[in-house]
């Protein structure tokens, strides 16, 4: 009925105003919202939809930026000056041809090798299982002392069988990391090489000598060219979703998780957009499908892709 | 820095009869209030104390959150009985599992759509609000206008939206 649907749409209205007044820091106005919830049972069920409205409508929270707000401001003055468009640059970039394939070299050293969009499994001699990632190289070096292998390229999950007797050595380019049995997850970053530590203990070891430093199950570190980092902990199951093939971000920056989609595909992929480098993603995406994942998160920002010269892609 | 330990024996003291009012409001029992508004000072004191910085805001903020979970559980409850179904049936639905988080490209086109379709400065007090944080009053600031014009704004963008999703067929 008419009369029904304007009573509901009354109430739901209420409870947005309620919603928009308690979001406020300093809200005062909390005695009057009690005795609104206490004056109708209809009330507090609009007041749980207006919240998962604002759900609905709110992309993660971005850090407030003050070039955006000052453009949204002058939007809102009656003469606006129009915006350039910049495909100049987009064809500029495409003419350079940026990309360039998996590193030569590391492949012709590896043993092991998982090209990108593939994802390996290997059995050591040892029965040390290691799952490579897309662009992973690993390089064995087994002696009769010690067991060593050299991560030469992108993250691989170790589950290093026990043997007390036969070290197992690591190596990576900041460094090196020694266990006798455990897992760990190793993703070679530019920034530095992370080591995650899911079960047992590892000794990290940085590459120019010094103290090393021992992780605990839970924890991890990065070797660093100028050392290693203090242990922080990480989230085990997003960190090797990879495993199975998927990629889970937690409010995760937008440009890093433009970095790892990259692991998963041959052309590298671009953020134009400074401003948007810092947006947080939610969500899981299958690590066969990365073009997809970039096209959904795109979308739920608000950003556009332009694919270009084939591989390339754009995101502004 | 006062211990947060402290602070919290001082506000127990100052803000317990207030608190206790306010959730009065909704929850009839006192015995239920008091036992939430224990609760509520119980989990201060469990958080860790530099994570707080207004410990008023947030006591304000959990009990008022208290009050309406309880309220929801009682409904749950009342619900149950009259209909003797088991409450697993009843409950809330759970959070949705992290694949579902990202909304489906359809809800998200109209909702752009929505917003695209806002009056110019309704659309830029819902942005600045949305997608930069800033509270009702800053936006006030901000537009140079009054902090009830925002709401207005605010409001109106919100009821918008929710009747775009209707026409689509998602109710809220």
């Amino acid at each position: 009925m008419t009369s029904d649907r304007d009573e509901a749409d009354r109430i739901f209205a209420e409870a947005a105003r309620w919603h928009l007044r308690l979001r406020e820091a300093e809200a005062d106005a909390h005695d009057a919202f009690m005795r609104w919830i206490a004056a109708d049972p209809r009330h507090l069920p609009a007041f749980d939809r207006a919240q998962a409205l604002w759900q609905a409508l709110a992309p993660p929270a971005a850090l407030p930026d003050p070039a955006a707000i000052a453009a949204l401001l002058a939007e809102a003055r009656p003469r606006r000056a129009r915006r350039a468009v910049l495909p100049l640059v987009l064809a500029l970039l495409a003419g350079l041809g940026l990309w360039q394939g998996p590193d030569l070299w590391d492949s012709l050293r590896a043993d092991h090798i998982a090209w990108t969009g593939q994802r390996r499994q290997v059995t050591l001699a040892d029965g040390t299982r290691v799952d490579l990632n897309s662009g992973a190289a690993l390089a064995v070096d087994f002696t009769p002392a010690e067991r060593r292998v050299r991560l030469l390229r992108g993250e691989a999950f170790f589950q290093v069988a026990h043997d007390a007797a036969h070290p197992f050595v690591v190596e990576m380019p900041n460094g090196a990391l020694r266990v006798t049995g455990t897992s760990f997850d190793i993703d070679l970053t530019p920034e530095g090489d992370r080591v995650a530590l899911v079960e047992g203990s590892v000794r990290l070891l940085p590459g120019h000598g010094g103290a090393g430093v021992t992780l605990a199950p839970g924890q991890q570190a990065e070797l660093r060219d100028a050392g290693i980092s203090p242990p922080g902990s990480f989230d085990a199951d997003s960190r090797t979703a990879w495993r199975q093939g998927r990629m889970v971000f937690y409010r995760t920056p937008l440009s890093q998780v433009v970095a790892e989609l990259a692991r998963y595909r041959r052309g590298p992929i671009l953020l134009l957009n400074d401003r948007v480098a810092e947006l947080p993603v939610t969500g899981a995406f299958s690590t066969a499908d990365p073009d997809a994942a970039i096209r959904l998160i795109a979308e739920t920002l608000g950003l556009s892709t332009h694919h270009l010269a084939g591989a390339l892609t754009v995101i502004r | 820095m006062v211990p947060l330990s402290l602070q919290i024996g001082a506000l127990f003291r100052s803000e317990r009869g207030r608190l206790l009012r306010r959730v009065g409001i909704v929850l009839k029992s006192q015995t239920d209030a008091e036992d939430l508004v224990q609760d509520v000072f119980v989990n201060l004191l469990r958080r860790d104390a530099p994570q707080i910085q207004q410990p008023r805001n947030y006591l304000t903020r959990a009990a008022t959150n208290a009050a309406l979970d309880h309220l929801r559980r009682k409904r749950v409850r009342e619900a149950v009985v009259q209909t003797g179904l088991d409450p697993a049936h009843q409950a809330p639905a759970p959070q949705p599992p992290v694949e579902t988080i990202l909304q489906s490209r359809h809800e998200l086109a109209i909702l752009r759509a929505a917003i695209a379709g806002l009056p110019p400065k309704c659309r830029v007090a819902f942005l600045l609000s949305r997608d930069h944080g800033l509270s009702m009053r800053e936006i006030a600031g901000q537009m140079g206008v009054s902090e009830s014009t925002v709401e207005k704004h605010l409001l109106k963008a919100m009821l918008r939206c929710r009747a775009a999703l209707q026409a689509a067929g998602r109710e809220f």
